[in-house]
């Protein structure tokens, strides 16, 4: 059993996603680990993917890709042709109703194990009902496979846990790809909001608009919703809208950089930023570090729990790091948090 | 000699003969040491009995050649499965006739380029009145209201403009590079739709010469078109999801 195995199964969780930084960055490597440990330990587990995954060649590079085994017992939620093409003999539960080009995405049990490609549906909501599906039929855990750098699989209203997959292929450099991991594991780890007061007013402010300002007004806080076509018209206006009594202003869809350049330039101490989850925000590093530096505070309602980062020290368009250099250095760039090259460690036995 | 579909072989001049023909260049000068070395490749390749037919110099210290041989591998084509696209074709007509009597209203398409892609060949012939290879265009669909927003629009601004036309789907065109340029632009439209909380609202559509209904999946879209689609194709998946949709109430 993996270190990474032990830590998804210890923590308790119904659902696990692995989101990956880009393409070819070990996503299915990391689920194809956990899914033998899973078999190992008899636990039925569920799968789905929020993309495309198991299929021979990728779609791009055309290189061989790993391929999915579902083992006996397990769920598997994949589209019609998918279904109809498995080599895993697979008995249909339920048709879904969620439809890809691919038809209908199918609800089914693995009677004798094999591989599938899985095809999931296009979105969240979709793949949040499947993994409902999934575990009230039976399934202990289902694990989530991402795909290529989407990460919205990882939003606490969708999955309980988080693995983030990283590597070679995300930058020209070893620096820049640790720097860029770095960068997202500070975005996946912002805090929830601890005012208790102002929690409550934010959740308030979003059943009334799609973005909420707080104003403080004594010890409590004035409650002035806004309402936009979507959430980030709104969040546009709202920032005409801000004054010195501005506390807080909350977003109910996208925070974007034109955003939070806006609130810089209107306060010399921003107000917290909220948003409902860290896959909410659509910021680059500079933008983000220079809030950061000017005192602000960017806080989520719900918090998402980055459990690990797997690491695929090769790219297979190119170049290649030293595996244990590699592992050592993105260890120290973001401890505490767990990483492993799964690969490399099976090798050395450990 | 019957044909056995668990063995196919390549086809020649009679069955399972094998015959092929390969052909390919090497980085050196025409001569018989590039001749003999191209049917040593060919050997390699698993060819038998190979033999250069062509050999032409191409200059500069390069050889094209043209061989035939002998295939020896077969394939099981009884165990070839794919996973095969589930949606019907219909005609310009067809679908206009579709959306009349199913949806009882007009559908609203918005398309762009989007991100730093200037490339609107593809998101012409698919929205543009005259359409593409004797296919009409979406403008020309007296039931499909279809907006073109040009090229180089921004992720936030499409969906912002989406939602102001009231869209049914979004048609987004790009141009995938092998080295994923415009792939992440692709998944940020999706990403920020889902933010947003437009993902189950609006058919997404892409659009590329690279791209087919496994990438689109991949990418999170509802659907993807590649390199020779006409607009009736994306025209029928369109009103085909639209009326699924709304049999579904959803």
């Amino acid at each position: 059993m993996s270190e990474l195995y032990r830590l998804v199964n210890s923590q308790g969780g119904k659902a696990t996603a692995i989101v990956g930084m880009t393409k070819n960055v070990g996503k299915t490597v990391t689920l194809n680990s956990l899914v033998k440990d899973y078999e190992k330990s008899d636990i039925a587990i569920g799968l789905v993917s929020a993309g495309y995954d198991g299929e021979r060649f990728d779609r791009l590079t055309l290189k061989e890709k790993p391929r999915i085994y579902a083992p006996r017992g397990a769920y598997v939620a994949t589209a019609r042709a998918c279904f109809d093409a498995a080599d895993a003999d697979l008995e249909l539960i339920e048709v879904s109703p969620f439809s890809t080009p691919l038809g209908q995405v199918c609800l089914a049990r693995v009677k004798r194990a094999g591989l599938v490609e899985l095809a999931g549906p296009g979105s969240v909501s979709s793949l949040k009902s499947l993994i409902e599906k999934m575990l009230s039929f039976g399934a202990e855990h289902v694990l989530v496979d991402g795909a290529i750098n989407r990460l919205a699989s990882a939003s606490p209203l969708v999955t309980d846990a988080t693995i983030l997959a990283s590597g070679a292929s995300l930058g020209p450099t070893m620096v820049d790809v640790i720097k860029k991991t770095v960068f997202r594991r500070a975005l996946f780890i912002t805090s929830p909001l601890q005012d208790e007061v102002m929690l409550k007013a934010a959740r308030k402010g979003l059943e009334e608009g799609n973005a909420v300002l707080l104003h403080r007004e004594g010890n409590a806080f004035r409650v002035e919703p806004v309402t936009g076509m979507i959430p980030l018209l709104a969040g546009a206006q709202m920032i005409d809208m801000c004054n010195e009594e501005t506390a807080a202003l909350v977003f109910g869809g996208a925070l974007v950089d034109n955003t939070l350049q806006d609130v810089m330039d209107l306060y010399e101490k921003p107000p917290v930023v909220i948003v409902n989850d860290p896959t909410r925000l659509f910021i680059t590093p500079e933008i983000y570090y220079r809030f950061l530096n000017k005192g602000g505070q960017i806080s989520v309602l719900e918090k998402l729990n980055l459990m690990a980062v797997t690491l695929n020290p090769t790219d297979p368009c190119g170049r290649g790091y030293d595996p244990q250099m590699f592992l050592d250095k993105m260890a120290d760039a973001i401890r505490p948090c767990p990483v492993f090259d799964l690969v490399y460690q099976e090798e050395k036995g450990f | 000699m019957e044909l056995d579909l668990t063995k196919v072989k390549t086809y020649g001049d009679t069955l399972n003969d094998g015959a092929m023909q390969v052909s390919f260049t090497l980085p050196v000068p025409a001569g018989d040491e590039a001749k003999e070395g191209a049917r040593q490749i060919a050997l390699k390749m698993g060819l038998e009995a190979p033999a250069v037919t062509e050999m032409a110099d191409l200059g500069a210290g390069f050889t094209f050649f043209v061989l035939y041989g002998k295939c020896t591998h077969t394939v099981d084509y009884t165990a070839i499965k794919i996973p095969k696209q589930q949606q019907k074709v219909l005609s310009f007509k067809e679908v206009n006739a579709l959306i009349k009597n199913r949806l009882e209203r007009k559908v609203v398409v918005v398309a762009a380029c989007t991100g730093s892609d200037a490339h609107t060949v593809g998101i012409d012939a698919i929205i543009n009145m005259k359409g593409y290879k004797g296919e009409y265009g979406l403008e020309r669909y007296p039931e499909i209201d279809a907006y073109n927003l040009g090229s180089q629009v921004p992720n936030a601004e499409l969906l912002a403009r989406a939602v102001e036309l009231n869209a049914d789907a979004v048609l987004v065109s790009q141009v995938v590079t092998q080295k994923n340029i415009h792939l992440e632009n692709l998944t940020e439209l999706i990403e920020l739709a889902e933010a947003e909380g437009l993902r189950d609202r609006v058919l997404m559509i892409c659009g590329g010469p690279r791209i087919s209904h496994e990438l689109a999946i991949e990418l999170g879209y509802d659907a993807g078109f590649g390199a020779g689609t006409l607009p009736n194709q994306v025209a029928s998946y369109i009103a085909a999801d639209l009326v699924r949709r709304e049999k579904n109430g959803k």
